[in-house]
């Protein structure tokens, strides 16, 4: 029992163990390098003072819930083009998905923080708050359907085309900034004309920020897809031990 | 009952786009979510509220029994907001601002001013250490 | 609540929902490994094993 679990514990992991020790190494350095930038060693804003620290961590959030959100497109689609077609994809497509809506909610959760203090509101009804509470909820209701049970083929099939569907709301909330008039301020760094304005340790920290929550993200990643694997592993010995069962009973 | 279920999954699924593609018509063609001082200088007669978007204009802000009176300015058209309530934190001469109210009734020199009872700072997408000599902190034009 | 607190509470919150989030994928893998159990073993396994 515990060889056959070893085995597929081996297959299991998406990077190497080596690899991902590295990237957990450096993901704990990272968040710990923003957390001194972001608390210390960063000048606060001219106009926000300290509360836009926030920033530090609501930026890279959203930035990997976006990463996230366009790995789980990636792979559903790499699992509808029958020739790279693979349980590997669906699984990936399911487990990055997961975590981009953790990332999602988080960004949600750091917005309002960072919008009490400086904007006077907690939440304000334009179209960059809204596509992003309407992304939460597509990609849960992405996840619902994953749960869905059916044959893995028929769930894999379901669950690629509502990714690609649901995708469509990423790049909507990306540049509503751009085309609506919203309280939420403008892209700083990936603003259409691709000037950051942000200078110093500033930018510095913020970049430290998007670094490491991307490191977070594959790890996360890599854990959260051996999950799924682990966990597929379940469902069937669990169908093989009731199959069993049924055909010891007529024997 | 696996035809439900793959039914069950595209109704989800057209529900979702049909959202989204609601939520892009309604945001772009509806909501406008502020207007700026000469938009909304030209609806004068109208009651409905909306957010007026401009910048406080310096040595305009003065303390009323029940909150604050203060100009703003969109560089082009100036108004007079009565606001009721505190202002919010970042609220300074020169700060970009939304003031959620509507117009009142004109006044015996005839212009009416525009009661808001919610400010929120609207600040822009520039980040800079104090030190710094700034030209411009906010994302809005200046009278 | 100050500016400060905000900050800190941003912090707080971040590290409860991340860290809240790897520790249900550390447990979750865990009990699909069989080294932990969240519920008591259905039924005792039938005699010929799962094994083969």
């Amino acid at each position: 029992m515990s060889e056959k679990r070893q085995n597929r514990d081996d297959r299991s992991a998406l990077l190497p163990r080596a690899v991902g020790r590295v990237v957990d190494a450096l993901t704990l350095i990272s968040i710990g390098a923003l957390t001194f930038f972001g608390l210390w060693a960063s000048p606060a804003d001219v106009v926000q003072g300290d509360a836009q620290r926030i920033m530090y961590l609501h930026v890279p959030a959203a930035w990997a819930a976006y990463v996230a959100f366009g790995i789980t497109t990636l792979a559903s689609l790499l699992w509808l083009w029958p020739r790279t077609r693979s349980a590997v994809w669906d699984r990936v497509a399911g487990a990055s998905a997961e975590i981009g809506l953790i990332f999602t909610g988080l960004t949600l959760l750091l917005g309002s923080l960072w919008g009490r203090p400086v904007w006077g509101v907690w939440w304000a009804w334009d179209a960059r708050l809204v596509s992003t509470a309407v992304l939460f909820f597509l990609y849960l209701g992405y996840l619902a359907i994953r749960a869905v049970p059916a044959e893995p083929i028929v769930r894999a099939r379901r669950s690629a085309i509502t990714a690609v569907i649901v995708f469509i709301d990423v790049p909507i909330v990306h540049f509503s900034v751009d085309w609506w008039r919203t309280l939420h301020q403008k892209a700083t760094v990936f603003n259409p004309e691709l000037n950051p304005e942000i200078e110093g340790v500033m930018a510095l920290t913020l970049w430290i920020g998007v670094v490491a929550f991307t490191l977070l993200y594959v790890s996360l990643m890599n854990r959260r897809y051996q999950l799924a694997y682990l966990e597929e592993g379940l469902e069937e010995t669990a169908l093989d031990a009731a199959i069993l069962q049924r055909s010891g009973g007529v024997k | 009952m696996k035809g439900r279920r793959a039914w069950v999954a595209i109704g989800i699924c057209t529900v979702a786009v049909i959202a989204i593609i609601g939520l892009a018509v309604q945001l772009s063609g509806n909501v406008v979510y502020y207007r700026t001082v000469t938009e909304a200088v030209k609806i004068r007669s109208s009651e409905a509220r909306f957010r007026l978007a401009g910048a406080v204009v310096p040595g305009t802000i003065s303390e009323t029994s029940t909150g604050v009176r203060f100009e703003v300015t969109d560089g082009k058209k100036t108004v007079t907001i009565n606001h009721r309530g505190d202002p919010p934190q970042l609220f300074k001469p020169g700060a970009p601002v939304l003031c959620e109210g509507a117009w009142g009734a004109a006044t015996a020199s005839g212009v009416a001013a525009f009661n808001s009872d919610r400010i929120m700072i609207k600040h822009g997408e520039q980040y800079t250490p104090p030190k710094v000599k700034v030209t411009t902190t906010t994302s809005l034009p200046r009278g | 609540m100050t500016d400060a607190g905000f900050v800190i509470a941003s912090w707080a919150i971040t590290g409860l929902v991340l860290g809240g989030y790897a520790l249900r994928i550390a447990l979750r893998t865990a009990v699909a490994r069989g080294e932990k159990t969240l519920f008591k073993p259905a039924a005792p396994k039938p005699e010929n094993g799962l094994d083969q």
